[in-house]
């Protein structure tokens, strides 16, 4: 198994679009052809409440394939959240905000945090390009 | 990074990348400027937008949010499917327009 791809993500929403890019080379090169979107979309959120609750400070993102999935460990230096009612909470249709926890969960094979909330481990399933699925509209289709 | 194409009432935010918290952030001020301006229609063309984070969402659901109540509409176009699908679970697209990409048409680029 090849080293985990370890960052410490610095604590802009600017760091998180260039960590993304890492990640993305990291999984191409472990994984040629693997579709990475969901874990993209997964890991994003997490790095965007990272930086949200790091209080400026680094985030440290560590990220290895194993087998056919992504597991990631985010771990940023704030005192953590509450959550167990985050996780309770559903959006509302009209709510500007709240949704990241949300879309984590909707697209995380698993998701845990330690007891603080500041530390996030995260399971993301890489389909291979024979498994990928089309998009949406078409995927009733015969 | 954006362009915006006031004509009157109606305005063209065309995208020139993916619509994350790092975009959303800075355009967040720009809106508000367009609908003070008096636009009341935004399109917001997402043709080369891989991505749509939740603070990318939170910017359309507020746009629409300020929109709809003065009589105006958030439309959204050249929407990607993985974005179409996303917008669709998140049941977005019962409160303003998602238009997809047309397959085969120019996406602007982006691919």
């Amino acid at each position: 198994m090849s080293p985990p791809l370890v960052l410490e993500v610095p604590g802009t929403l600017a760091a998180v679009d260039q960590a993304m890019e890492a990640v993305r080379i990291y999984v191409a090169a472990e994984r040629p052809g693997a579709r990475d979107y969901e874990l993209c979309l997964v890991l994003r959120e997490a790095l965007i409440n990272a930086v949200c609750h790091g209080g400026g400070e680094p985030t440290r993102l560590s990220l290895w394939v194993d087998g056919p999935s992504a597991r990631v460990r985010v771990r940023d230096p704030g005192p953590g959240f509450d959550w167990r009612a985050a996780l309770a909470r559903l959006p509302g249709d009209r709510d500007e905000g709240g949704r990241g926890l949300w879309m984590m969960r909707q697209w995380a094979e698993d998701l845990a945090f330690n007891e603080e909330g500041n530390e996030l481990h995260l399971c993301c399933r890489l389909a291979s390009p024979a498994e990928e699925p089309g998009p949406g509209p078409e995927r009733s289709a015969p | 990074m954006i362009q915006v194409e006031p004509n009157g009432v109606a305005a063209l935010l065309r995208l020139e990348g993916n619509l994350v918290a790092s975009v959303a952030e800075a355009l967040r001020p720009a809106l508000q400027g367009l609908v003070e301006e008096g636009v009341r229609t935004l399109i917001v063309d997402l043709a080369r937008a891989e991505f749509v984070d939740s603070m990318g969402i939170g910017l359309l659901v507020a746009a629409h949010n300020t929109l709809e109540p003065a009589g105006g509409a958030l439309v959204v176009v050249n929407v990607r499917p993985e974005v179409v699908r996303l917008l669709q679970t998140m049941r977005l697209d019962r409160h303003f327009s998602v238009r997809p990409a047309v397959p085969g048409k120019d996406a602007g680029g982006g691919e």
